[in-house]
């Protein structure tokens, strides 16, 4: 980052083949739309470039990386119309299957995936920092602007959501 | 016996985020509290499940990387030397040419018979073609880069370059010493992926190339081909021990990628 602070931009390359491939599959999980998010991807990165003087080197660069595709996406929802707000089940419905046929237990791959879905944004969220992209709890506190007990609620009463959505998903489906 | 607040250091014991000293009590912790350790038992299985979710496995197209570099490579390319008089640039001279020659195609569409048609089309043709592989013959790696986009950039098959730019652009990719080069040239021969030759020589170029971004653009190039051909360039790749380990793991991953297909 130092070195594009200070005008070499070329070295954005390295950070793009750094962190796309996370950055994706983030990003992924709140779009579920594959070529939204290669666009947000793109915006993100040149984003570092256009923010890049806001940086601080005492913070780490994941983090930063991370709020500026939060924005992005943010930025992203407010260009849709209101009507257009995604039905993030629906959305799951209307996906290009996952190729569950790589695992046995296909129902409850499905319904765990509708679970996660279906929690508020915020606690999705802070689940898929910890649970998928190794971000340290200091860090997401960082990224979120709170303090790192208010991490720990949040993680925790995500994962008790989430398995009550499974739950209840597990039960919705043995009724039909 | 029991811990208020025990109960939220689950997730980061699951996520080995405690310090050591935070670890060494709450493992104390849940060997006091049987509650708390049937709460970890139960999350453990939640998080373990959520390993099985495809989501993080999924990877973006090959036409993410593509977009990305041509984006930075437009705003990285040098300006140009200001100079008093200002004359066009070698492409823009072309470019000229095929503006002359679009409005008299155009113009031709009215009034010439079809085989004028067809003859001044093979023209533009070949123009765009001595273009491409002049730009690629040149010291400038931002004008390899356009010759690039020239070899691809093609509608039809009435419009398809011929085997001496998919020669130049299969040497370009095994032999240009610019990666982002390189990379260009991977994504501008998938577009002549019918040609099972063209397929072959982009397999064969893995154990070649020196770059594992160019390793990895190529390895995602043969899965969205879903060319099973590959797996013998693949499975030793996947086991080099002198291969970059991503590289190893992208062939891993496009191993299973193709098998499963």
């Amino acid at each position: 980052m130092s070195l594009i602070q200070a005008g070499d931009t070329a070295q954005l390359a390295l950070l793009f083949e750094r962190h796309h491939l996370a950055l994706f599959r983030y990003l992924l999980h709140f779009t579920r739309n594959r070529a939204v998010t290669e666009d947000l991807v793109q915006d993100v990165f040149f984003r570092v470039l256009k923010y890049a003087a806001t940086f601080d080197s005492a913070h780490s660069f994941k983090t930063w990386l991370y709020q500026l595709a939060r924005n992005a996406h943010f930025d992203a929802i407010r260009k849709r119309r209101p009507e257009a707000d995604p039905d993030l089940l629906a959305t799951y419905r209307s996906a290009d299957p996952m190729p569950e046929e790589l695992f046995s237990r296909k129902q409850d791959v499905r319904l765990l995936q509708r679970a996660l879905a279906s929690l508020p944004e915020d606690k999705r969220d802070v689940l898929l920092l910890s649970r998928f992209h190794d971000m340290r709890y200091e860090d997401i506190a960082t990224l979120l602007q709170c303090e790192v007990g208010a991490v720990k609620v949040r993680v925790h009463r995500a994962l008790r959501q989430l398995r009550e959505n499974f739950s209840s998903l597990s039960t919705e489906r043995k009724t039909l | 016996m029991s811990f208020p607040d025990a109960h939220l250091n689950i997730a980061p014991y699951l996520a080995g985020d405690l310090s050591p000293e935070d670890r060494a009590l709450f493992e104390a912790q849940l060997a006091a509290d049987p509650n708390l350790r049937a709460e970890l038992d139960d999350l453990r299985g939640l998080w373990e499940s959520l390993g099985l979710l495809t989501a993080h496995d999924e990877h973006p197209s090959a036409a993410l990387r593509a977009r990305f570099y041509q984006r930075l490579n437009s705003l990285t390319r040098p300006e140009p030397t200001p100079s008093r008089f200002r004359f066009p640039t070698f492409a823009l001279q072309f470019a000229g040419g095929f503006a002359l020659l679009l409005i008299g195609l155009s113009l031709g569409r009215v009034a010439a018979p079809s085989s004028e048609l067809a003859q001044l089309r093979a023209e533009v043709r070949g123009m765009r073609e001595t273009v491409a592989l002049s730009l690629l013959d040149r010291s400038s790696a931002t004008a390899r880069l356009q010759g690039v986009s020239y070899g691809q950039n093609w509608k039809d098959d009435s419009d398809r370059p011929g085997r001496e730019i998919t020669t130049a652009l299969l040497s370009t990719l095994n032999h240009d010493s610019n990666v982002n080069v390189r990379l260009s040239s991977v994504d501008a021969l998938q577009k002549f992926a019918d040609d099972p030759a063209i397929r072959t020589a982009l397999a064969d170029a893995l154990p070649i190339q020196d770059s594992p971004l160019v390793q990895i653009s190529l390895i995602d190039a043969l899965v969205q081909l879903h060319d099973t051909d590959a797996l013998t360039q693949l499975r030793p790749l996947s086991l080099d021990p002198h291969a970059n380990v991503n590289v190893r793991q992208r062939a891993k991953w496009a191993l299973q990628k193709l098998q499963a297909n």
